[in-house]
């Protein structure tokens, strides 16, 4: 199986990465490889299994709902890159 | 002066009757930290300051910390995915190089309660994701037994050097027995849930947790003891108590009964050499009483490429959040997307760039039912046969990797989907089982011999590894950093 360079693109957007040249050659060849090796998944009967989410059944339990204290905001701002006394900042989101 | 020669408990007793001060015990703790890092880059952060600290903590009386608290004086290092408020916790990235998290992990709390003295952050690859030496922002590690080849990460050479007694780092699909099977020490990745991850910088949650690394068993067990249990902070963790692993390791061993999967010749650049030394030491087991009876595992030989679709899927979505917002790493852009994709391509390296867009592709709507659906299938599918083995016998024998470290020229499946060093270690991170490698030291590099357990039982895998301790004379070099050299 051949990816095609719009869709290893729509793929790096999607990770929200830009990949040079060389990574995007070097990536194709790793996935020739991979597609080679993961046809085995086509060929194998997988039955009637399940797909399996974690390693532990039902681990994701929830909390009892009681309100505990959390991070106070200080904290949370201080490794931002760009805050003020109350918020982290970004760039507007519409170009100029 | 290192850990091995001069052990946590003979430091003990010359805290305890104050033959030792603790200036001299900082200056030459620093001092070994200093050329081990020199000699082969094994630390992100070492502070001085918290190592004296923490050394005076030991012999103030009028601290909680009590010469019976159960590690007292033994010496360890995290790896730095692994949060801890004091030190920078990097990830091994661009992205957090300079990150300092409000909180600390569990882990270095327990730690900490029970008396051992944390050394500094260990270095890795980049987000623990691979053991091959290649992503680490700070450089790769350099092995201690031959510096031209990788160390896999520096909880292991750091273990190995004895500049700590032990050593805690994360396996995703089996980076840490790996490590730990290059440099030829033990190291215990236990049962999913049965340490705490909170504080754990993970990339992907269903796969990784936190694993030790020791020099000898019982080390491994102490510490393990220290920090098993539930954290009811932690959605993961398990809920049922952890045993103490010390006490029980010197009650009686029954008889046990071990599987070896029938074509595990079949891994991917296995050694010749390899083969007969791993035969040679299922011999030696049942010399030693345990009976060795080959099994047929025929989804276990699939469990690598399924753990990398599923760490990728899962990294792509967990690493989400590194967008220069909240923390780490900010790129200037013109506007918000441009600062996002500028943050994160310059932040990650190249490999894990590489990964992400993997994960992106595979989880995609044209690829999702044919490779990450399928995978999380067959996950179920190694999961039921690792656990009906199992339940028939009570270890799982393979080796740990099917090569020695990798160095120059010599690099088996460099940035190959799937890695090709997870060939054995992969599957007991799919079905959360406990495993252990067992260091097997030979004329070159050593290689590591891992025994898979049932869930939960991490005592009969520290039994097995003590049995064979007892019986091995185990070759470690003797480094002698005066003298410049192992």
């Amino acid at each position: 199986m051949q990816i095609n360079d719009e869709e290893l693109k729509n793929a790096s957007w999607d990770a929200r990465i830009k990949l040079t040249q060389q990574e995007e050659k070097e990536l194709h060849e790793q996935l020739q490889t991979f597609f080679k090796m993961a046809k085995v998944l086509q060929k194998i009967d997988l039955g009637e299994a399940e797909a399996s989410f974690g390693a532990i059944k039902g681990y994701n339990t929830l909390r009892k709902d009681i309100i505990e204290p959390s991070l106070p905001l200080q904290l949370s701002l201080e490794n931002a890159p760009d805050a003020d006394s109350s918020s982290f900042l970004v760039p507007k989101i519409v170009e100029e | 002066m290192n850990n091995r020669s001069y052990s946590a408990r003979q430091l003990k007793e010359q805290i305890k009757n104050k033959s030792l001060s603790p200036q001299e015990l900082s200056s030459s703790i620093i001092s070994l930290c200093n050329s081990v890092q020199e000699k082969y880059n094994a630390f992100i952060s070492i502070d001085p300051d918290i190592i004296s600290k923490e050394i005076e903590a030991l012999f103030d009386d009028k601290l909680k910390v009590g010469d019976n608290a159960p590690l007292f004086g033994f010496s360890y290092s995290l790896g730095d995915n692994i949060a801890t408020s004091g030190y920078v916790t990097t990830c091994a990235s661009k992205m957090l190089s300079t990150y300092k998290p409000p909180l600390d992990a569990h882990v270095f709390l327990k730690l900490k309660e029970n008396g051992a003295i944390i050394i500094g952050k260990t270095n890795m690859e980049e987000f623990g994701i691979g053991c091959s030496g290649e992503s680490s922002y700070f450089k790769g590690v350099k092995n201690p037994w031959n510096t031209k080849h990788t160390a896999g990460n520096g909880a292991a050479a750091a273990v190995l050097t004895g500049v700590v007694n032990f050593s805690l780092a994360s396996d995703v699909r089996g980076e840490l027995r790996q490590a730990a099977s290059y440099c030829g020490v033990f190291a215990l990745k236990p049962t999913y849930g049965r340490i705490s991850r909170r504080g754990l910088l993970d990339s992907a949650s269903s796969l990784e947790n936190i694993g030790l690394m020791a020099g000898n068993t019982m080390d491994l067990a102490a510490a393990l003891t220290a920090v098993a249990g539930h954290d009811p902070h932690d959605v993961t963790s398990l809920r049922s108590e952890a045993p103490d692993y010390i006490s029980l390791l010197e009650g009686n061993s029954k008889e046990l009964q071990a599987a070896v999967p029938e074509n595990w010749q079949d891994a991917p650049y296995l050694e010749d050499e390899l083969k007969d030394i791993f035969q040679g030491q299922l011999k030696k087991l049942e010399e030693l009483g345990i009976k060795i009876h080959f099994v047929q595992l025929p989804h276990f030989q699939h469990s690598s490429l399924t753990a990398t679709i599923i760490s990728a899927v899962e990294a792509f979505s967990n690493l989400a959040n590194y967008d220069g917002v909240r923390f780490g790493y900010r790129a200037e852009g013109r506007h918000l997307q441009e600062m996002y994709t500028l943050t994160r391509s310059e932040g990650f390296s190249s490999k894990l760039k590489k990964f992400l867009t993997f994960g992106a592709l595979v989880s995609s709507a044209k690829y999702y039912n044919d490779y990450f659906l399928k995978a999380q299938k067959l996950r179920s599918v190694i999961t039921k046969e690792l656990e009906d083995c199992l339940q028939r016998y009570d270890l799982l024998l393979t080796p740990t990797t099917p090569f020695r470290a990798p160095g120059p020229g010599i690099l088996p499946g460099r940035e190959e989907l799937p890695d090709p060093a997870g060939y054995y270690t992969a599957a007991a991170n799919l079905a959360g089982l406990p495993a252990l490698t067992y260091p097997l030291h030979t004329k070159g590099l050593p290689y590591g011999l891992q025994f898979t357990g049932k869930k939960e039982d991490e005592l009969t895998l520290l039994k097995a590894a003590l049995l064979l301790e007892n019986e091995n004379t185990l070759a470690f070099p003797n480094f002698d950093f005066n003298n410049q050299g192992v």
